[in-house]
């Protein structure tokens, strides 16, 4: 009788549930775009072998990196470490090379990334997945054929091995190849590319900015930047062995860490989870609250839907109530009723919502020229739209369910339209 | 006037459909008010500092970074020399330090030393150019940037002319409670341990606050403060080739902006070696940028819009056709087709337009909670920026479209209204 009476002016019903629908798509899409922004910036982390790393505040304000590489090596329960070195805004590489397609001289900045191969490789996974997520996100197609560090020797008087890796979409915006030579910061001999990296910077790239990214030896990079005089790196990443690697265990270790480089900062996994989660909250809650208010002018939709229909049926609950039916039974009737079409409407909206994440997720990825997934859908998604569309839904169909049950017999049957 | 009894007549189905509509065109203006926001509070900054033209090294962004200019004043210089529009230009390091009062506060452990965004220029170049306003004290005082002496930094740090003057940003002023004349010191980088804090201190330079001005643009949210050029080149390391990041330029006349920035970037005798951005250029920037969002905006408001829509018509066309006696009477005695339609329309138009003033109302409250979250959520936006405004623009176009929507949902039931068959009507009723 419920499903009878919501289906019995078609046309409106039909509206009705359509504009459920389109709200809970939109709901859909939105939650997707917070689980989303979430979820990247969480599972490169999770997934991170780096349990600990230290950083300083700005770029590179730690000193002596090889050598608290070494000593953080030889920490209790550390398995390895790895120091990294990055370039700022402020002070990019300077890229001179032959565009290899038109033969043009050409000058391109490059972030710079400087690390000891064999101390990041293990950091990396494996040989066929070679590839850090929580820092940056790329993905290595080739190594170096060198695997430590031999300028640093005898205080960077030791030989340059002049390898570089550098990013796919700029070499092959310019038809550089593995062999192809790059002269960087005026340094006076080239060095070679000796491989590429995926990174998330497809071709078309919103900024119109045409710059690289460089891998290279640490010790190379701190000479071309003049950062030999103290050793200067950006971060140290930690892995701790497999007994250690729970939150206490890390916890106790960063904090020793801590002790020892007070100035440093000491994060552990755990930290950089709770760090990122605060720092996204606000955009999470800023989509879920977009999509929440689309979701609640549906619902309003319904109630004013259920308020008429209970006005047309003003006779109608007149004679139930005088058949002996309770207010009772024709409140929870009329809930139920408006309930049907919200979830009539809430199923097909979430059908229509897939679809919706997946267009909007396609539309940021085209639109930023960034190769990633921008949206998410997940069970967890499902039963948080859910949760959102039954509690306000079942809220708003309460007062025409309450104007319903509280018709007197007597007006009721009296009423003419 | 009739159409508003009739809304009258039903409260709660006019309550709840003025509140759909309403609460659509609340979220509209709020996300529309922020790419407008964004948008002009930039291009107000960008006007208001007085720079022309940003030069950085070939290839590079003035958002996203550059190289850095090896001879900055010597290119400075020749800039000016070579092209008589041009009234200056000037040289400008930013490097990031760590700053110290060297004291243990209160509470704490051990002193505290914090990450800074240093910027370092000439008096002159301060003055050219009003990037943020002195809250306290003054700005660097000596004129002529003169421990450079011609590129030989001579004496150090114990120099005469090593003025060791410094103007701080509030946010850094506030961070470690410095007032005017208190003394910090500025190094590179940090002590690896606190048993070297002693070493630091010795081996970092100490300046005197001057002055705290507000947070600028170019502070990037940071805590962040101003010295001498020289000063910052010298303590950073980047004296050995009198490096800079960026120049900056201020024209006689600013509408030649983009003649000088063709002429930099093909004539100039130093053209291969540098990068040339207008006003024009950086609104064209966060232009790209806020596209993006405006898109996603237009997207988002268009589908709740039409949630909207079809909200009013659906209660439009019901309450029509419960009327259909009602209006039959009304034609009955003597009431024009016309007159119905227009009666019907205006209705519809009624309830769009009582929407839209409400939500304009609560969109312009949401518009200031945004702001107001954003200030004091300390997201380092520079004085004076506001991230969500409600212009002109967006007020004519949020009418057009409400009106427009009106008309629309309006147009059927009218018609169908105004077709109605007077006996047909009467009879069935």
């Amino acid at each position: 009788m419920i499903l009878r009476n919501a289906f019995r002016r078609k046309g409106r019903t039909t509206m009705t549930v359509a504009a459920v629908a389109i709200s809970m798509a939109l709901l859909v899409s939105m939650l997707s775009i917070a689980e989303g922004i979430l979820y990247n910036a969480q599972v490169g982390i999770e997934e991170s072998k780096r349990d600990i790393i230290v950083a300083s505040e700005g770029i590179h304000g730690i000193t002596n990196g090889h050598t608290i590489t070494e000593e953080l090596k030889g920490y209790e329960n550390v398995s390895s470490a790895s120091a990294i070195l990055v370039t700022d805004g402020t002070e990019l590489l300077s890229l001179n090379f032959t565009d290899q397609g038109s033969g043009e001289q050409l000058n391109r900045p490059a972030v710079g990334i400087g690390l000891v191969p064999d101390d990041e490789f293990t950091f990396l996974g494996d040989e066929t997945e070679r590839q850090f997520r929580d820092i940056f996100e790329i993905k290595f197609n080739d190594w170096f054929e060198e695997g430590g560090d031999p300028h640093y020797d005898n205080d960077y008087s030791g030989e340059w091995t002049y390898e570089v890796l550098l990013d796919e979409t700029f070499a092959k915006r310019h038809n550089l190849t593995h062999g192809s030579q790059l002269n960087i910061n005026d340094h006076p001999v080239d060095f070679q590319i000796t491989g590429t990296i995926t990174t998330i910077l497809s071709e078309d790239l919103l900024i119109d900015f045409d710059f690289g990214i460089i891998i290279m030896h640490l010790s190379e990079l701190q000479s071309l930047l003049n950062l030999t005089a103290n050793d200067v790196i950006t971060s140290v990443s930690i892995s701790l062995d497999d007994e250690h690697k729970d939150v206490n265990a890390a916890r106790d270790i960063a904090q020793n860490i801590k002790d020892e480089y007070p100035f440093y900062s000491v994060a552990t996994k755990e930290d950089r989870l709770d760090s990122i989660a605060d720092e996204l909250s606000l955009a999470q809650l800023l989509y879920t609250a977009i999509g929440s208010v689309s979701m609640i002018i549906g619902l309003l939709f319904v109630a004013c839907i259920m308020i008429m229909s209970v006005f047309e049926r003003t006779n109608e609950f007149g004679m139930m109530r005088a058949i002996g039916i309770s207010k009772k039974t024709i409140f929870k009737q009329t809930l139920l009723e408006s309930m049907v079409l919200v979830i009539i409407g809430a199923g097909i909206g979430l059908v229509f919502g897939y679809f919706g994440s997946v267009a909007t997720g396609d539309w940021i990825r085209e639109t930023s020229g960034l190769n990633r997934d921008f949206t998410i859908f997940t069970p967890n998604l499902v039963i948080t739209s859910m949760i959102i569309v039954i509690g306000f839904g079942s809220l708003i169909s309460i007062y025409p369910a309450w104007q319903a049950a509280r018709k007197k017999i007597l007006d009721a049957l009296r009423f003419i339209r | 006037m009739y159409p508003l009894k009739n809304l009258r007549r039903r409260s709660s189905r006019t309550v709840l459909t003025i509140a759909g509509v309403s609460l659509a065109i609340t979220l509209a203006i709020i996300m529309f008010s922020i790419s407008e926001g964004i948008r002009e509070s930039t291009n107000e900054i960008i006007e208001k500092s007085g720079i022309d033209i940003l030069v950085v090294p070939s290839g590079g962004d003035i958002f996203f970074g550059s190289g850095e200019f090896t001879d900055a004043r010597t290119i400075a210089e020749d800039i000016e020399a070579e092209n008589e529009n041009i009234s200056a230009a000037y040289p400008i390091l930013r490097e990031r330090m760590y700053i110290s009062t060297g004291e243990t506060k209160d509470g704490e452990d051990r002193p505290v030393i914090t990450s800074l965004l240093a910027k370092g220029l000439s008096r002159e170049a301060n003055e050219a150019f009003e990037t943020a306003e002195i809250i306290k004290g003054t700005e660097i005082q000596t004129y002529g940037d003169p421990f450079y002496a011609n590129g030989t930094y001579d004496g150090g740090t114990g120099s005469a002319n090593f003025t060791h003057e410094l103007v701080v940003n509030s946010p850094l002023a506030r961070s470690l409670d410095l007032d005017l004349g208190d003394v910090v010191f500025i190094s590179p980088q940090l002590p690896a341990s606190e048993g070297e804090f002693d070493d630091w201190i010795s081996n970092a330079t100490w300046f005197r606050v001057e002055g705290v001005r507000t947070q600028s643009f170019e502070d990037e949210g940071d805590l962040a403060a101003s010295l001498h050029l020289s000063e910052l080149q010298y303590i950073s390391g980047k004296s050995d080739r009198d490096r800079a990041d960026v120049i900056v330029i201020d024209l006689h006349n600013p509408s030649d902006a983009g003649e000088v920035k063709e002429w930099l970037e093909n004539d100039f005798s130093g053209a291969d070696d540098v990068s040339a951005f207008t006003q024009e250029d950086i609104r064209q920037e966060i232009e790209r940028f806020t596209s993006i969002y405006r898109g996603f905006s237009e997207i988002v408001a268009g589908i709740t819009l039409l949630v909207a829509l079809l909200f009013i018509s659906t209660v439009v066309m019901i309450s029509v056709k419960e009327r259909t006696g009602e209006l039959s009477a009304l034609r009955a005695i003597g009431f024009s087709r016309t007159s119905i339609f227009k009666l019907v329309l205006v209705e519809a138009v009624l309830i769009c337009l009582i929407g839209f003033v409400v939500g304009l109302i609560f969109g312009g409250i949401g518009v200031e909670v945004v702001n107001g979250y954003a200030e004091s959520a300390g997201t380092g936006l520079p004085e004076g920026f506001k991230i969500a405004r409600i212009t002109p623009d967006l007020l004519i176009k949020a009418t057009a479209s409400i009106t427009a929507i009106g008309v629309l949902v309006g147009l059927i039931p009218a018609f169908w209204a105004s077709r109605l068959n007077i006996v047909e009507a009467l009879k069935s009723e």
